[in-house]
Formats: structure tokens, C-alpha cells, sequence
């Protein structure tokens, strides 16, 4: 049964390939960079996209990864901008070094 | 602290003697945009800490320390320690401040100082062993299929800061990358530094700066899910 499975998935992966003219679900992880910088070619932003369209496995990881990122921009950013404690700027302003009397 | 926007921090001052202590490559200083100038109250100030007037100092520290401290607190992860950071990085546009040429937001040039105090930190202390990457790295089986299976749907961007608890679960995977990562996704992806800026600063190469962003980021979105999971555990 499990062979059977594994068969399966074979076929599926070598179809898979071939619909995307070679892109496996390794070469897109690779490509995931440049393509979200818009510094793929256009064939090979067409094979990335062909890849994308037909493997949801691929499709549901970029969508993740890119929201990952947007929510550390969005839990990171706002943190902070409240006003310093008294005592801490009084130790920020305290005479050091050679300003020190 | 917001970052200031790429084009406000190509304009930054170079602000050498900060720069001094670690070998760097030469930045590049854009101007201000053109017919810019400094405004009226940014002037005054930076004139009365060219006089080193306290009262001056004291104004620049409540104005712009709380972000600054954000941004400190960002990247070197102790309290004590990003306060020591703010506290050197304020002796050091002091110092500087002469050499302020207004090519950039005055908010602009103290964010640069502000992360280069945190990296000197991180620099000058001793070197921690990092974990692996690798486990939160996604995997592929022999023909080069993702095998990773889908994990638990991350929050909605639009909806993070209505549930607080998933926003200390993101600063929570945030904190727990492998420093040498965490830190290329603070400069790259919250403190918007350039990919060379990056580099510059890190003293990488511009393409092992890509690789270790993309590494940092397909880790962080592990490290959610993996928090995620352990949330929804009973």
C-alpha cells in the first residue's frame, strides 16, 4: 500500500517537473529570493510561476514564508517610542571620560 | 523606531570614527534631496549640541532615545546591555555631531549610530556556539520534492496587534534564530539596510548575505509554526 503511495507520488513528481520544464520544489526554494526581488528573467519567472500553479505543497510554503516575514515587520517595528526613564537619561547625560570634572 | 525609508538612509552621514573601530568598506552618501534643508527646530538643536549645550543634549536624548533604545533592543538582547549601547551610542554623536552635515534627517543619523552601537557589541563580545540551522530549514526527498508538511496557518498580518499574545509569540521566533541570522533579517527586513549595506556592515559578501536572509526567514516561519503548535498543545 505504502509502495503503491510512493509510487504514486513518483509519477506525480516526475509529472510535476515536466509540466514545469524541469522546476522541482528544490530549484523553486533556490529561485524564492531573486524571484521576490524581481531579479528573475522572464523565462525563468515563468517556470517559477508554472511551478507554483501546479504544486500546492510549494504554493501554501511561499505564502507562509512571505507572511512570516510581514508579521516580524509588524511585531518588531511598532515595538518601542516610549519615553526613557528619568534615571536612565540622567546616566546617558552623566559626565564620562574625559568630560568627566 | 521606524526605520528611516532606504532613500533618507542612503542620504545618512558617514560617520567615520564610529565606523573606525571594525575595517569597512566605503558606504555610499547620497545627498539630501535636492532643495531640502534642515528645519528650524532640527538647526537650533544641532547647534546648541555644536555649543555643547546640556540642556541640548538632554532634549536630543528624551527626544530620540526611546527609539533609539527599540532599535538597540532589537539586536543586542539583554536590557543591561542596549542600555549600555544607548548610552555609547549618545557619547558618540556628541562627539560627532560636528561633522553632522545635515544630508540626512537628523532621526536618520542617529538610527545608523544607534544599530552600529548594538553590532559593535555583538563584535566585542564573546562569540556564542550557534545551533544548526538546518532543522528549520525546509527538507526534500530524493527527487527533490518539499516533503515539509504543511504547518498550522500563520495569524493575519492585518490582525497581529489585536492578539497580543501572537505578537510576543513572533518576537519570541524572532529572538530564537541563530544570531548570525537574526541579525541579516533585522538589518534586511525591519531596519531596511540594503543587501550591500548589509554586507558592509556585517562584513559579508552581498551573496552570502542573500543566502543567510533566506535561511533567516524560511527559520523564522518554522519557528512560528513550531510556537503556534506548542500554544495549541493541550
Amino acid at each position: 500500500m505504502s509502495r503503491r503511495r510512493s509510487d504514486s507520488r513518483s509519477l506525480m513528481g516526475g509529472m510535476m517537473r515536466i509540466m514545469s520544464l524541469g522546476l522541482g520544489c528544490r530549484e523553486m526554494e533556490a529561485r524564492i529570493p531573486d524571484y521576490l526581488e524581481g531579479r528573475l528573467s522572464g523565462s525563468q519567472r515563468a517556470r517559477f510561476l508554472l511551478h507554483l500553479a501546479i504544486c500546492r505543497v510549494c504554493r501554501r510554503y511561499l505564502a507562509a514564508y512571505r507572511r512570516a516575514v510581514a508579521l516580524a515587520r509588524a511585531a518588531l517595528r511598532d515595538a518601542g517610542d516610549e519615553a526613557l526613564p528619568d534615571a536612565l537619561v540622567r546616566k546617558i547625560l552623566a559626565p564620562r571620560g574625559r568630560d568627566a570634572p | 523606531m521606524r526605520p528611516p525609508s532606504r532613500s533618507a538612509r542612503a542620504a545618512t552621514t558617514r560617520i567615520s570614527d564610529v565606523r573606525n573601530r571594525v575595517p569597512r568598506k566605503p558606504a555610499v552618501s547620497a545627498p539630501r534631496a535636492a532643495g531640502s534643508q534642515i528645519p528650524d527646530a532640527e538647526a537650533a538643536l544641532i547647534a546648541g549640541l555644536r555649543a555643547g549645550e546640556a540642556d541640548s543634549r538632554e532634549r536630543l536624548v528624551r527626544l530620540y532615545g526611546g527609539r533609539m533604545l527599540a532599535v538597540i533592543r532589537r539586536i543586542v538582547q539583554s536590557e543591561d546591555d542596549a542600555q549600555d549601547c544607548l548610552q555609547e551610542a549618545f557619547l558618540q554623536a556628541f562627539d560627532k555631531v560636528e561633522g553632522f552635515e545635515g544630508r540626512a534627517a537628523l532621526g536618520t543619523w542617529l538610527h545608523r549610530i544607534a544599530v552600529n552601537a548594538a553590532l559593535m557589541h555583538l563584535r566585542g563580545r564573546q562569540r556564542r556556539r550557534e545551533d544548526p540551522i538546518e532543522d528549520l530549514l525546509p527538507q526534500f526527498d530524493g527527487d527533490g520534492r518539499r516533503v515539509t508538511g504543511p504547518g498550522p496557518e500563520l495569524p493575519p498580518v492585518e490582525a497581529l496587534h489585536e492578539q497580543q499574545e501572537n505578537v510576543a509569540l513572533v518576537r519570541r521566533a524572532v529572538a530564537r534564530l541563530p544570531e548570525s541570522y537574526r541579525i541579516v533579517l533585522l538589518l534586511r527586513d525591519i531596519e531596511e539596510y540594503t543587501t550591500d549595506e548589509t554586507a558592509t556592515e556585517l562584513d559579508l559578501t552581498p551573496g552570502a548575505v542573500k543566502v543567510r536572509l533566506h535561511r533567516a526567514r524560511s527559520a523564522l516561519k518554522t519557528l512560528i509554526e513550531r510556537l503556534l503548535e506548542e500554544n495549541r498543545a493541550p
